[in-house]
């Protein structure tokens, strides 16, 4: 892993706004990505974990601009090292970024158009771009296909001739098409089959292995995204309650919605009986948000304090790590990993 | 038969006749539901572990899903009952269903009416089989709503099913099956949908109300974590046939079908940072089928006689089997 | 040694099924192409569209006669009647001549085939000349009489002795092609006013709608009546002919529009677009790579499920008298002309403009249905 910041996210705001009457005035906003500031480094694995609707996904859609951010700084330091803010490149000025960060989508049904071949899904990042011309764009596709487990002869082939884990080939393969550099993988195997889903990630960290990309990895499942990630941020209604090394944040979390996170999953292992841990109530709705801390009303830990104020986001170092987590009693609680919990009754 | 046997499912196919060809999707599954258990099924889509419940349900889409062979007998009466010989519409099976055997489903969203309120469905289902007026129906439909952890219950019970969380919903969903005091819970895929905490919860609940009602349930899903937290026995089917039947601790320490171990080491571990073992390929289409053990492409060990015949199903211990040739030698049972 | 033929095995199986693999390229054209052709009734209106198309595309030459010539001493003909049986058997076909008979008392004229006037019909014979679709001059026709003492009209004639046949097939070219140009006019704006309204939302989209709802809470009828009134009475039949294609295709594109916005709509949160958009890929490939073509199914299956009311919506209005003007012929101008309950009595042949257009309304139905239910190959 080189030491170097690939992406720097400074203060990030998405709000959403709500339409409503007959005019369609705006009568309040979804806050779907509420200030949140994080970095990439190059070459490395980052997950982003959390319930559906806490943001994750408008946070990848922001670094590759598919949505344009409401305020703050998306910074992408490109391959000559120039620095250049995302958030403020015009359409045109887009199209450099768009070659290094490339997407990886969840549905492998609605992310192919079923009325292209394979050979025109994989190429089209490549015209779209103007490189090449067609031979050697079918070249390239082939190449493509190989590398990621496919066959040259499947070019002429329709998406619906393939089964869910060999279409997810073929969006990976596409977003290989123009070299990326950092790849958003948003939910990239949730929606696959098990046998299937172990053969992506597989895949996924080869093609890291070989062409050194940056991950973005966005998913709801703990377990995949600890073997995938080297470090992970955990978000919750729109903010970022903790990052720090996938070892760590497994192994000692330092926020109670983490604690929680790790207890909700499920272990299949009776002779590891764990307890389950869920938090009460339901995820608040997202336009209208707890005052004070957004985890207030569910946490178990909740003192008058949190109904109050926000917690700052808490800064801490330790052999040169830096995690962060947004609590107000980061140094008082005392959180049980995820090695704890599960040995926390002991097996009958 | 022994008494504690609440469902006995024997040689159980279901046919589909569609555009393209015959598809099997269950085809000779066998199995049997204990009083107060939780039987695990699990498998990968187009496994035909939802069509096995749908069978149960006596509701198999017409016309092109057919039962073709075999037999389901309730043991809930007096008498056993053959459930496939009634007609899925008479009285005797809309009695069964609800009644005594409920189901819920992956989507709550999709399984609930939204143009009627949270308690008026769940009212219509006991008004159907318990015979009650509109106020004790309600105040039924109120304590079921209480029961599965609604808070205020009384004001939830007037609202549409748009105005809940999906959580909340499969709550609903609950409450509408249990409310007849049903023997037996089918659930399909029940938290799916769900985000991780909200399914913590939706488990706590069924064990909870497992207890409470003396029911059994079966829990159907692709999740091998979750069919271990919640059940004591596991039927692991593939391409529409069981590959192996086991008590939960074997299928996670012991298991014998290569099928079973290949599945555990394809989910991450955590803590442990090894690279996963997939299983190579993908679930064949079930209009073409391979010939011998459906398994034998994908499967690591596979046999010459593999690629032709398939195995039997060899009985390994008292509970667990296992189709599989690698076991050939033990005391075939099918 | 087990495991070496586990291996072998193993290549065959995946061999054979890549060859097999290979002969199954299909793309989603050919699988709806394989639906549609299950169903029967579809595949039956397909045919006799293309028929009736042929039919009219090529009048000149299957109508024996000039459409407008009268021929004076054959008015109101009934159908002659072919024969295919003579003293000899089976023969070249031939007619019988027609012989009036006055009845004294009710004053009716009454045709009795005389059987010793034998007319045979000859095919590809020479009759006048006419130009064929534009291309070249020629003067044969498809069928006829050899000799010109006798006229041959296998649907009678009008009341100015014009031959039906050539008025029903020179009308049907009217308005069946009308139907078609207004149905694309239509195709036009509804897709590319619908898919610019899906795509982009906002205020182009709320002006749209507003347009479309605007259009959508007129009468259809009556706003095809004032707009066609609308057309100056000394423009020339082609140049009224334009119009009435503009007026069809312009009303009934809203309908069209509606629809593919809400699918343009659905679509534009696909990820595949949101593919094509996250490597850089404008508006207008988007638009015309993936949006379009997608909602095409829909937009074909509207159209043809829209031609019928086209066809109607001529008849309407020539019906009216607002529509094609004379000499011009169209099925609706037809049936103008027998706009009387005497007709009906004395001259029931004079409607038989109506069964064409049933026929070739319902064989629109029942392609435009059958085309529907192929539109999604995926759906069982």
């Amino acid at each position: 892993m080189k030491n170097d910041y690939l992406i720097q996210v400074r203060e990030l705001k998405k709000y959403f706004p709500i339409k409503k009457g007959l005019l369609r005035r705006v009568k309040g906003y979804i806050k779907a990505v509420d200030n949140i500031s994080f970095h990439l480094m190059e070459g490395e694995t980052v997950g982003l974990v959390g319930e559906s609707g806490c943001g994750k996904s408008t946070t990848g859609r922001c670094i590759n601009r598919l949505f344009k951010p409401t305020a703050g700084d998306v910074l992408y330091k490109n391959s000559e090292g120039e620095i250049i803010n995302v958030t403020e490149l015009s359409r045109r000025e887009l199209k450099t970024i768009y070659k290094d960060i490339q997407m990886i989508f969840q549905d492998p049904f609605s992310s192919l158009d079923s009325r292209m071949s394979v050979r025109d899904i994989v190429a089209e990042p490549l015209k779209v771009n103007n490189i090449g011309d067609r031979k050697m764009r079918t070249e390239k596709v082939d190449n493509l296909l190989n590398r990621v487990g496919l066959s040259s002869y499947q070019m002429n082939r329709y998406p619906h001739e393939f089964s869910g884990g060999q279409r997810q080939r073929i969006g990976v393969a596409r977003a290989l098409a123009l070299n990326p550099r950092l790849i958003i993988c948003d939910e990239p195997v949730s929606a696959l089959d098990v046998s299937v889903q172990a053969q992506v990630i597989n895949l996924l960290e080869d093609l890291q292995d070989e062409f050194g990309f940056t991950y973005l990895f966005i998913a709801h499942d703990l377990s995949v995204v600890e073997h995938i990630s080297d470090r992970v941020m955990v978000m919750y209604l729109g903010k970022l309650v903790e990052t720090a090394s996938s070892n760590l944040i497994y192994e000692e979390p330092l926020h109670p919605y983490t604690e929680s996170l790790l207890g909700s999953i499920p272990v299949g292992d009776p002779r590891i009986k764990k307890k389950r841990k869920s938090l009460p109530g339901n995820v608040p709705d997202p336009s209208d948000p707890p005052s004070g801390c957004n985890l207030a009303p569910r946490c178990p830990y909740v003192e008058e304090k949190c109904k109050n104020k926000e917690p700052k986001i808490v800064k801490k170092e330790k052999d040169n790590i830096v995690r962060t987590a947004a609590c107000h009693f980061v140094d008082e609680l005392k959180l049980n990993g995820y090695k704890e919990l599960a040995n926390d009754t002991p097996a009958i | 038969m022994s008494a504690n046997i609440l469902l006995e499912v024997n040689s159980l196919k279901t046919y589909f006749h569609n555009e393209v060809g015959l598809v099997k999707a269950v085809d000779n599954v066998s199995f049997k539901v204990k009083k107060g258990e939780t039987l695990g099924i699990v498998g990968e889509s187009g496994c035909g572990k939802s069509v096995t419940s749908l069978s149960i349900m006596n509701l198999v889409p017409q016309p092109r899903g057919v039962i073709e062979g075999g037999e389901i007998i309730y043991h809930g009466y007096d008498n056993p009952l053959e459930i496939t010989t009634l007609n899925s519409q008479s009285r005797d099976m809309r009695n069964i269903r609800g009644n005594r055997i409920a189901m819920i489903f992956q989507e709550p969203m999709t399984s609930l009416n939204p143009v009627y309120t949270v308690g008026e469905q769940i009212m219509e289902s006991v008004r159907l089989h318990q015979k009650r007026d509109n106020i004790k129906a309600r105040a039924r439909a109120i304590e079921m709503l209480k029961l599965v952890g609604l808070p205020a219950p009384e004001q939830i019970v007037d609202e549409y099913p748009h105005e809940l969380s999906g959580g909340m919903r499969q709550r609903v969903m609950i409450g509408m099956a249990l409310s007849c005091n049903p023997d037996l819970l089918i659930a399909d895929e029940p938290t799916t949908a769900l985000d991780v905490t909200i399914e913590a919860q939706i488990l706590d609940l069924m064990e909870e109300l497992q207890d409470e009602f003396n029911m059994s349930i079966m829990l159907i899903t692709h999740d091998l974590e979750v069919i271990g937290e919640m059940s004591e026995r596991v039927i692991v089917m593939y391409t529409g046939k069981i590959m192996e039947k086991a008590n939960i601790d074997d299928i996670f320490h012991n298991s014998k079908h290569p099928y079973t171990q290949g599945l555990l080491n394809s989910i991450p571990q955590i803590g442990a940072n090894k690279r996963l073992i997939p299983i190579e390929g993908s679930v064949p289409d079930l209009t073409d089928l391979p010939s011998g053990c459906y398994f034998a492409p994908r499967c690591n060990q596979a046999k010459e006689i593999c690629w032709v015949d398939e195995p039997p199903e060899y009985s390994i211990t008292e509970v667990q089997k296992a189709k599989c040739w690698l076991y050939d030698g033990k005391e075939e049972l099918s | 040694m087990d495991s070496d033929l586990t291996y072998e095995k193993k290549q065959k199986t995946s061999e054979t099924e890549d060859k097999k693999e290979k002969n199954e390229a299909l793309s989603q054209k050919k699988l709806m192409w394989r639906k549609f052709k299950r169903n029967r009734v579809a595949v039956l209106g397909l045919l006799v569209i293309i028929f009736i198309y042929f039919l009219v595309g090529f009048a000149n030459f299957f109508s024996p006669y000039p459409q407008n010539k009268r021929h004076e001493y054959y008015t109101n003909k009934p159908p002659h009647i072919v024969n295919f049986w003579d003293e000899n058997g089976l023969g070249r076909p031939f007619i019988y001549e027609y012989e009036q008979e006055y009845d004294m008392e009710t004053f009716q004229t009454t045709y009795v085939q005389n059987e010793e006037k034998k007319h045979y019909i000859y095919f590809f014979n020479r009759g006048e000349e006419y130009n064929l679709l534009g291309f070249f001059n020629t003067d044969i026709k498809f069928f006829g009489l050899e000799d010109d003492e006798y006229r041959i009209f296998l649907l009678g004639t009008d009341r100015f002795g014009r031959d039906m046949v050539s008025r029903i097939l020179n009308g049907g070219r009217i308005s069946l092609s009308i139907s078609l140009l207004g149905v694309l006019i239509m195709v036009v704006l509804g897709s590319l006013l619908g898919t610019v309204s899906g795509y982009y939302g906002g205020i182009i989209d709320d002006l749209l709608q507003r347009v479309i709802e605007f259009l959508l809470s007129f009468p259809r009828i009556p706003l095809w009546m004032a707009l066609s009134a609308a057309l100056p009475s000394d423009w020339s039949s082609v140049r009224i002919y334009i119009g009435i294609v503009i007026i069809l295709g312009a009303v009934g594109w809203p309908r069209l529009g509606r629809q593919v916005r809400a699918i343009v709509m659905g679509m534009s949160d696909d990820e595949f677009v949101q593919a094509a958009k996250s490597s850089g890929a404008s508006d207008f490939y988007i638009i015309v790579r993936h949006l379009i073509p997608n909602s095409l199914s829909h937009i074909i299956v509207v159209a043809t499920l829209q031609v019928p009311g086209m066809i109607l919506g001529e008849a309407s209005l020539s019906f009216l008298g607002l529509g094609i003007q004379p000499p011009m012929t169209s099925w609706g101008v037809l049936l103008q002309e027998v706009q009387n309950v005497r007709s009906l009595a004395l001259t029931p042949w004079l409607f038989l403009p109506t069964i064409f257009i049933i026929i070739s309304i319902l064989s629109f139905n029942f392609l435009g249905d059958g085309l529907r239910d192929a539109a999604d190959p995926f759906s069982n």
